[in-house]
Order: structure tokens, then C-alpha cells, then sequence
């Protein structure tokens, strides 16, 4: 039933606007980072460094907000559109739905880290000084991780917004606020914990602890999401199944 | 005792304190098409969420099958075809491509089920324009392909006609009327469209203020209480009391005119005319009449018509 129910998700997103938002999002995020780079390394940028600050920028100012409005988006159309009952007769449960939804989102940050690839491998093309073919694919990978760790991290709020009835708007101002509060705390302790700073210790070249207590915080507190995405979808989507239907 | 697909026993929905289905007892055959007729907000809706399991029952039992309707949902369900209220899509999608995730979603339907249904209901199949661009009788047509797209036993259709043209209203009602006939199909409709339900209901279940006032075949109703003799006489009062003891009538209905409906239709008019003018009263009228299910609807609610 999963493959079926992720397989409806998929089809759902054909023509769908709010995709494209996502993709224009990261553009944004590095014609922005390009023009840093040009302006810090006096109009030679270097591939790695330009890497570097594409992810801190995507991780600190658009991939939480990205995520969250595609996420919310996904679950509060259901009820928007008034397609849950026809789910609902089917019958398919609420709860599985979510899931599917959830895994949908996560392939979706894939294919969003395909473009974000796309992207470094042209600068690399145009700047005429990229590094070697493993090094790049190495850094191309930290895309992929990044995209999966801040999907993780965010998740908890997309599913506690999602719900509400056109509420996810908030949600997803409030990944932004996160992701940029995330400025501030990614030189200090509170890094590890953070949602779009924990991953750092394992991704980033420039922040986070790379000891071996830095890498077991930072594995804790994305472990720690983890837990906390099972227990709101648990909260909102199993203990209070009940009370949808009864509306 | 009679096999009914659908029964409800004192089927109550309570939002807090307000009860706003009372006590329902629906009865529905197989093969038969049933309508619930009721203002908006009356409680039809709410039955038939409670009747999918798509409501939660505050207080009484629901049968499907012959089964009691609780547990195993995909049993009962994948048996049942639904369109509750308007239909609602994927506004980016085609409509085969919405069919084809319900279809998928159901996973044992017939290979050119999508095709069959879109044809059944008059949408092309395979056509680009997507469901933003559907005027609301398209949707409306599509809400009742994914109904029958899964083959189903039972369709639960929730104002079937409403939002079609005129053209679009006659295709509906014979292709639902085809489906009970030709392929015995039972099918459980709620509408407020007197004319739509007088030409297709078998049987007929009034509903005013969550209570169903009235339960009946069709045919038996319109023999039973929309025929009636209409007398005007003065004083009202009198004539009334002098037939209840004459004609030992019960059923009848004092209107603000001065005019009595009878509706035991049994006795004479000519013997109600002699009767009173041996008793000097004259008769300034008396007809034999036959109300429209509207004017039945508007009696039986105690209130204004339906619409």
C-alpha cells in the first residue's frame, strides 16, 4: 500500500507550481551566492569556497523555508481541495498518507540536490578552475546530505502546521526564522542542537566540532529530530486521527 | 423480516450539545434507489458521512450488508461508490490522471475501468484540460466516474444533479436509473430537488432538522398522503367537528383560508355535500386534490418549501 500511496504522491506533484518554487528558491540562492563570491574573491571566484557558501546560504535562508511551504503545502491541500474524504473512502488511512507524504518530500530534497549539483558543476565549467573529479563528486554528495538532514530537522514543523488548515504559511515562516537564527548560534555551542546547524560538524568544512564528542552531539541531535518527527506525527496524525473524522 | 443493504438503527450525531441527527432509522434495499430529501443543513450529509465512517457515530449502529458496519472498513468500502458534497480533486491534474491515483489507490481495478467510467459519465478520456478548468457540472461528472470506477455494489451520491444544465441533469438521472435497472445497482441519494427525486426515487426517506419525518415507497406515498379533498365551507370549526363524527375522519388539516384538506380519500365528495347541505351548510367549494412532493415536503416539515 506504501508504494501505491507514494506513488499517488508523485502524480500528485505533475504541474505543480509550488515544485518550481523550490527550484527557483536555490537559483536564487546562487546567482546570491555567485555575486558574494565575486565580490570577496575580487571577481575570481573559487569552486570550493563558492560551494561552501551555496550550502551555508541554503541551509541558513532557503532550504527551511523551501521545505516546509512544499511539506505544508502538500498536507494542507488535502484538506483544501477536499480530497481527503475521497482518500478517506477509499478506505486509506490518514496516517499512511502522511508517510507517504513525508517519504515524497524527502525523495523531492533529492532531486532538489540534483539541481543544486547541476548548478556547482556549471560555475565549475564556467570558472575554469574546478578541483578533481572525486573531490567535486565528494562535494556534490554534501548537497544530497544537507537537503536530507534539513528536510529531517524541519519536519517536525511542516508536521505540526500542515494540519491546521492553511496555517502552513506559518510554518513555513517559521523554518525561516530558524534557519536564520541559525546565524547565530553556528560559531557557538548551541550549534549541535540547532536544526539547520547540527549537521554542520559533519558537512561543513568551515563550522561546527569535528572531534569525535563534536560528530557524537551533532549524531545525537539529528537523532534527537528524528524522534521528535514520530512523536508530533504521532500526536497529530494518529492520537488525533479520531478526532478528524468525527468532524 | 426484510434483507436491507443499508440500516441504521437510531443513528445519532451530536456536536457538543446539539444533536443534529436525531435517532435516523434509514432502510434501503438492494436495487432500490433511495432519496433523502431535506433542506440544506438538514442532516443528509451528516448520515452519509456516519453511513462511510467518515463521521464518527455518536450513538446507534449502522448495517451494511446485512453486517454490522464497524472494523474492517475495506471490506464494506471497496464495495461502496461515493460522492459526498462536491467533488473534490487535484486542480493540476487531468481528469485521468485523477482517476488514475483513485484508481491505483483502490489497486484491484479493471483494466479499462477509467475509460468505461469517464464514457459512462460523458468526459473524454485522456483529454488534456485539467480540473481547474472544469465548469462545476464537469466536476460534478467526474465526482460520479470516480464513484463507479470501482465497479461498486452501493453508490452513496450526495446531490448528484447538483450544478449540471439541464441536458446534464436528464443524463444523470437516466444513467442513474440505468445503473439501478440494468446492472442492480442500489443506490442511496440525497437531494433537494423535489422534481429530480419524484422522477427517480423507488423510495423516499424525509429529513428535516436531523429527524426522519418519513420513510416510504414512493408509489405508496403518493397514494397515501398527497391526495386529499379540499373542502371550503363556513364556519370551519363546525364542519370539521360535524365530520369527524360523520365520516369518522382523523387525518385532515385546518388552513388558514378557511379551507379543510382531508386527506382520507375514501369518502364521496358528493356525500360531504349532501351531509352539510342537509344540515344548512353550503359548500362553497370542494375539489379532489393532488399535491406536488413539494407541497407533501412543505406539509409534512411544517414549514416553507425546500428550496
Amino acid at each position: 500500500m506504501m508504494k501505491r500511496l507514494i506513488r499517488a504522491e508523485l502524480k500528485k506533484l505533475k504541474r505543480q507550481k509550488m515544485v518550481f518554487v523550490g527550484y527557483l528558491s536555490i537559483l536564487f540562492s546562487f546567482i546570491i551566492t555567485f555575486a558574494q563570491q565575486m565580490r570577496i574573491k575580487a571577481g575570481v571566484p573559487e569552486w570550493e569556497g563558492l560551494a561552501e557558501m551555496f550550502f551555508y546560504n541554503n541551509a541558513m535562508l532557503f532550504l527551511p523555508f523551501t521545505i516546509s511551504l512544499i511539506g505544508g503545502y502538500m498536507i494542507d491541500q488535502e484538506y483544501a481541495r477536499d480530497t481527503l474524504k475521497n482518500l478517506l473512502a477509499i478506505p486509506v488511512r490518514w496516517q499512511d498518507v502522511i508517510k507517504a507524504k513525508a517519504a515524497v518530500l524527502f525523495l523531492l530534497m533529492i532531486r532538489v540536490a540534483l539541481f543544486e549539483m547541476v548548478l556547482l558543476l556549471s560555475a565549475g565549467i564556467i570558472l575554469r578552475n574546478c578541483p578533481a573529479v572525486l573531490m567535486m563528486a565528494g562535494v556534490c554528495m554534501k548537497a544530497l546530505a544537507y537537503n536530507i538532514c534539513i528536510t529531517l530537522t524541519i519536519l517536525p514543523v511542516i508536521l505540526w502546521f500542515g494540519k491546521n488548515g492553511g496555517k502552513y504559511i506559518w510554518g513555513s515562516i517559521l523554518s525561516m526564522l530558524v534557519g536564520v537564527s541559525g546565524v547565530f548560534v553556528v560559531n557557538g555551542r548551541a550549534a549541535y542542537w540547532h536544526p539547520v546547524t547540527a549537521c554542520f560538524s559533519f558537512l561543513s568544512d568551515i563550522y561546527g566540532d569535528k572531534s569525535v564528542l563534536g560528530y557524537m552531539k551533532s549524531g545525537a541531535a539529528i537523532f534527537l529530530y528524528g524522534l521528535l518527527c514520530m512523536l508530533v506525527y504521532w500526536i497529530r496524525y494518529c492520537r488525533e486521527n479520531k478526532a478528524v473524522i468525527s468532524k | 423480516m426484510e434483507n436491507f443493504v443499508i440500516e441504521t438503527k437510531g443513528l445519532t450525531k451530536c456536536y457538543g450539545d446539539t444533536a443534529v441527527v436525531k435517532g435516523v432509522d434509514i432502510h434501503v434495499k438492494k436495487g432500490e434507489i433511495y432519496a433523502l430529501l431535506g433542506r440544506n443543513g438538514a442532516g443528509k450529509t451528516t448520515i452519509m458521512k456516519m453511513l462511510l465512517g467518515l463521521s464518527k457515530i455518536t450513538k446507534g449502529t449502522v448495517h451494511m450488508f446485512g453486517q454490522p458496519f464497524v472494523g474492517n472498513k475495506k471490506e464494506f468500502l471497496g464495495r461502496i461508490g461515493v460522492m459526498i458534497e462536491t467533488p473534490g480533486f487535484y486542480p493540476n491534474l487531468t481528469a485521468t490522471e485523477n482517476l488514475e491515483i483513485l484508481s491505483d489507490l483502490r489497486g484491484y481495478i479493471k483494466r479499462d475501468a477509467i475509460k468505461e467510467s469517464l464514457g459512462k459519465v460523458g468526459l473524454p478520456y485522456k483529454d488534456k484540460k485539467l480540473f481547474s478548468e472544469f465548469s462545476l457540472g464537469m466536476k460534478q461528472r467526474l465526482g460520479i466516474a470516480a464513484a463507479i470506477i470501482h465497479d461498486p455494489e452501493i453508490l452513496i451520491l450526495d446531490e448528484p444533479v447538483n450544478g449540471l444544465d439541464p441536458i446534464g441533469v436528464m443524463e444523470t438521472r437516466d444513467f442513474i436509473r440505468e445503473l439501478s435497472q440494468d446492472y442492480g445497482k442500489t443506490i442511496l441519494l440525497s437531494s433537494h430537488i423535489l422534481s429530480e427525486i419524484e422522477l427517480l426515487a423507488d423510495r423516499i426517506g424525509i429529513i428535516d432538522k436531523g429527524i426522519l419525518l418519513e420513510e416510504s415507497p414512493y408509489e405508496e406515498l403518493k397514494k397515501r398522503n398527497m391526495h386529499y379533498i379540499l373542502v371550503s365551507a363556513d364556519p370551519t370549526e363546525t364542519v370539521i367537528h360535524m365530520l369527524e363524527e360523520e365520516f369518522h375522519i382523523k387525518d385532515y388539516r385546518i388552513m388558514g383560508n378557511g379551507c379543510i384538506q382531508i386527506f382520507d380519500t375514501e369518502i364521496q365528495t358528493k356525500e360531504i355535500v349532501k351531509f352539510l347541505a342537509e344540515r344548512n351548510i353550503y359548500v362553497d367549494a370542494i375539489n379532489i386534490c393532488r399535491d406536488t412532493l413539494e407541497d407533501y415536503f412543505k406539509r409534512i416539515t411544517g414549514g416553507e418549501g425546500i428550496a
